[in-house]
């Protein structure tokens, strides 16, 4: 009996010690293979190849070389449109989905929008680039509205560039922030009210701090999805704009002549970068999550 | 709810309504520009080169959905059941695919297979 209720136990494998390894790996092999085969090896491709100059030796010169003006204000331009649009895209995501959960707007305009953030957030490359060009372009439909009230629009600019990526930005902010809006309990409203709190008050002392880690945490997974996009501002812009997705691209289709190492020093970086804001974002995340068992 | 700020909810609303439509209409009227009206989606429904594309494009999304699931449902009930240690890596590996942008993997990939 004790022999039959430990083999269902969670501690089962332990009471065969013998097998505690056994043939289980092999289960995992197909995943690893192929995580391997299409993820790890291309990526200590990139690295090994960063770190070795022209005739294959050990150097950290490519690392160096990302220092230089034209790579660095690729760097600079990715890191400004990335933190503008998520910024932006996370404040105006947040009132949108507010608006819609908690701003007393008809229930179905809730359902309506979150179907059409679905769409949105996904709404990206060159579709989304021809519909601006369409919109805001040379001969775009809003274009002639626009210059009468005075405003010219580059559509290769940086400008035209933030638009465009907005508009799969505070979608992505919408569904991810909904749950958190949704975990803000009526009770906790009520319980400042009642203690004579104001509107302000609620915010500054319940809400805000509650939130805060999820929109910490949402803007930063923002930040990194405006930061890999490469295919709206390759589209829109004709490849001409300086951003770090789109220097790689010039990499890959050996538009310039350049030292390889630096292309693969260009790509690590980005890697880094992306690495420490999914790091920032599930730390964030599992801080956020406290609130909502 | 007070009257005031339910009507900038509103607002809110309709100027994200505006954001996402918009650029559609914009794509739409363009789409209209070509006489007579409609007369550009005749023309892209009877190229067999779109034909084409649209079947390549659905076959390669319907493979990968197959292949995903074919990989990953075994994979994660073998590691729930049988393997709960190697949960933590798994994760990690299936991060992965987030903190390598599509570009970077395509670089990586293109280096690393195309000779």
């Amino acid at each position: 009996m004790t022999a039959a209720s430990s083999l269902t136990a969670p501690g089962a494998p332990a009471a065969r010690p013998g097998r505690r390894f056994g043939f289980a790996w092999i289960g995992v092999v197909p995943f690893v293979l192929f995580a391997a085969g299409f993820l790890v090896l291309p990526t200590a491709y990139l690295l090994t190849g960063s770190l070795q100059d022209t005739h294959g030796q050990v150097t950290l010169q490519n690392y160096a070389r990302l220092s230089e003006p034209n790579l660095a204000s690729a760097y600079a331009a990715s890191i400004e449109i990335s933190l503008v649009t998520a910024v932006g895209g996370g404040i105006f995501g947040f009132l949108l989905a507010y608006a819609v959960i908690a701003g007393g707007l008809p229930r179905f305009l809730r359902n309506a929008l979150m179907t059409f953030c679905g769409v949105a957030s996904n709404f990206a490359g060159v579709p989304l680039a021809l519909a601006f060009t369409f919109t805001l372009g040379a001969s775009g439909l809003l274009t002639p509205l626009i210059k009468s009230l005075g405003i010219t629009l580059n559509i290769y600019s940086k400008t035209a560039l933030e638009l465009a990526y907005m508009y799969f930005q505070f979608p992505l902010m919408v569904l991810i922030i909904a749950p958190a809006i949704d975990g803000l309990r009526r009770d906790w409203r009520e319980a400042a009210e009642n203690m004579g709190a104001t509107s302000f008050q609620y915010w500054r002392y319940v809400a805000f701090p509650i939130l805060l880690p999820s929109l910490l945490g949402t803007t930063i997974l923002l930040f990194g999805n405006a930061f890999g996009a490469q295919a709206t501002a390759y589209e829109l812009s004709g490849g001409t704009i300086n951003i770090v997705t789109i220097a790689i691209t010039r990499q890959i289709r050996g538009d310039v002549v350049n030292d390889p190492g630096v292309g693969y020093a260009l790509a690590m970086g980005m890697v880094v970068i992306m690495a420490v804001s999914i790091g920032a974002y599930s730390l964030l995340q599992r801080r956020a999550e406290r609130w909502r068992r | 709810m007070n009257r005031l700020s339910r009507l900038a909810w509103w607002l809110v609303f309709i100027i994200g309504f505006l954001y996402f439509f918009l650029p559609l209409l914009g794509t739409f009227a363009f789409s209209m520009r070509s006489q007579p009206l409609f007369s550009a989606y005749a023309v892209v429904t009877d190229d067999p080169q779109f034909a084409e594309t649209l079947i390549y494009s659905f076959i390669v999304g319907v493979l990968t959905i197959i292949v995903s699931i074919a990989l990953i449902v075994p994979t994660a009930y073998w590691v729930r059941l049988r393997l709960p240690r190697l949960r933590p890596y798994i994760e990690f590996i299936t991060l992965l695919p987030f903190v390598i942008p599509p570009i970077i993997l395509v670089f990586g990939l293109l280096r690393t297979y195309s000779g």
